[in-house]
């Protein structure tokens, strides 16, 4: 598969002829990331594939007003973000759920998941998550599992460095608790 | 010193995390990530094919406006005839009467009324003479009497 720089695929995208195949390409290169990002978000496989195709659709249709400034991966992941707290938030309305009942409807969904192959501890993990509030719980995601610089956080989630990482570090302290005590 | 050790704290990873690991713990469908670049295009396909016009009207703003057309429209089109009738309502007593059918009515009542009236007067007046003259009084002694 090609490896094409972002600034290359939106020049590509840019140009009606080569459109199609560059957005191909685009979706190619952060299908994984994106779809693994909403996933730990929605836990359940079927909703993660619903929120990733809108996250994609929506990125074609924003595509081309995309400031190049901006990076192109941070854009998606901020799309990704908002539809997967739009979906949760949604699930609440319609099932008329508080917030902690959908974490734990959530929490069920995990336990018979047979998309899940984690280990006890790992379970326990994912549980631990699903008790912290929703920009706790992107945070923790996105530094533990993905790894990724506070600073692209920082333009994701439009909150200053500081915040994150303090928000990191209460969100590390209640998951320490939670593994403790259950 | 101290500042720094203590945002190093903040961003360091405690020890009973480590031991969970970061392996991902979820698998997806085999072949999942081969075929959802064309789920994906085919659902992009879908929506440039549905017509413009479906968005267009879908879009809450244009329904927002519709409605509100609706509503002029229905005020622009009904308050002619409900105005109308609203002052039919109101046509006054001499309205009425200006109208051929009611003014025809109420003159041929007038005169009939009238001339019934007259009539029965005359009538009086004839019984009353062949009253006098049936029991043959002086009407010259009536009239003294009346003075």
């Amino acid at each position: 598969m090609l490896h094409l720089e972002d600034s290359e695929l939106l020049s590509m995208f840019s140009d009606e002829n080569s459109q199609n195949y560059a957005f191909n390409l685009i979706v190619k290169k952060y299908q994984q990331k994106i779809y693994w990002h909403i996933r730990r978000m929605v836990i359940d496989h079927d909703d993660a594939n619903d929120v990733t195709q809108n996250t994609f659709i929506k990125a074609w249709k924003g595509l081309e007003t995309f400031k190049q400034e901006a990076q192109l991966y941070t854009w998606l992941y901020r799309i990704a973000t908002n539809e997967s707290i739009n979906f949760l938030n949604k699930k609440r309305k319609v099932l008329l759920l508080p917030l902690i009942d959908v974490e734990r409807e959530l929490s069920n969904k995990l336990e018979a998941d047979a998309y899940f192959s984690g280990n006890v501890i790992q379970k326990k993990l994912q549980k631990a998550l699903l008790q912290l509030p929703e920009k706790q719980r992107i945070v923790f995601n996105l530094k533990y599992f993905e790894e990724m610089k506070y600073e692209d956080m920082s333009t994701i989630l439009n909150t200053s460095v500081g915040a994150l990482k303090a928000s990191y570090h209460i969100a590390v302290k209640k998951i320490e608790e939670y593994l403790k005590t259950h | 010193m101290k500042k720094t050790n203590a945002i190093e704290n903040i961003d360091s990873t405690p020890q009973m995390l480590y031991s969970v690991g970061k392996e991902n713990p979820f698998r997806v469908p085999e072949n999942y990530f081969d075929t959802l670049p064309i789920s994906i295009a085919n659902k992009i396909t879908e929506k440039r094919e549905t017509s413009p016009w479906i968005h267009f009207f879908l879009k809450k703003e244009t329904i927002y406006t519709v409605s509100l057309g609706c509503i002029i429209a229905f005020f622009v089109i009904f308050f002619p005839i409900i105005s109308t009738h609203y002052n039919d309502s109101k046509l006054s007593v001499s309205d009425y009467v200006i109208e051929e059918k009611y003014s025809s009515f109420d003159e041929d009542m007038l005169v009939s009324f009238l001339t019934e009236n007259e009539e029965n007067k005359a009538s009086d007046n004839d019984y009353l003479m062949d009253y006098l003259l049936h029991n043959d009084t002086d009407i010259n002694l009536i009239m003294e009497e009346l003075k």
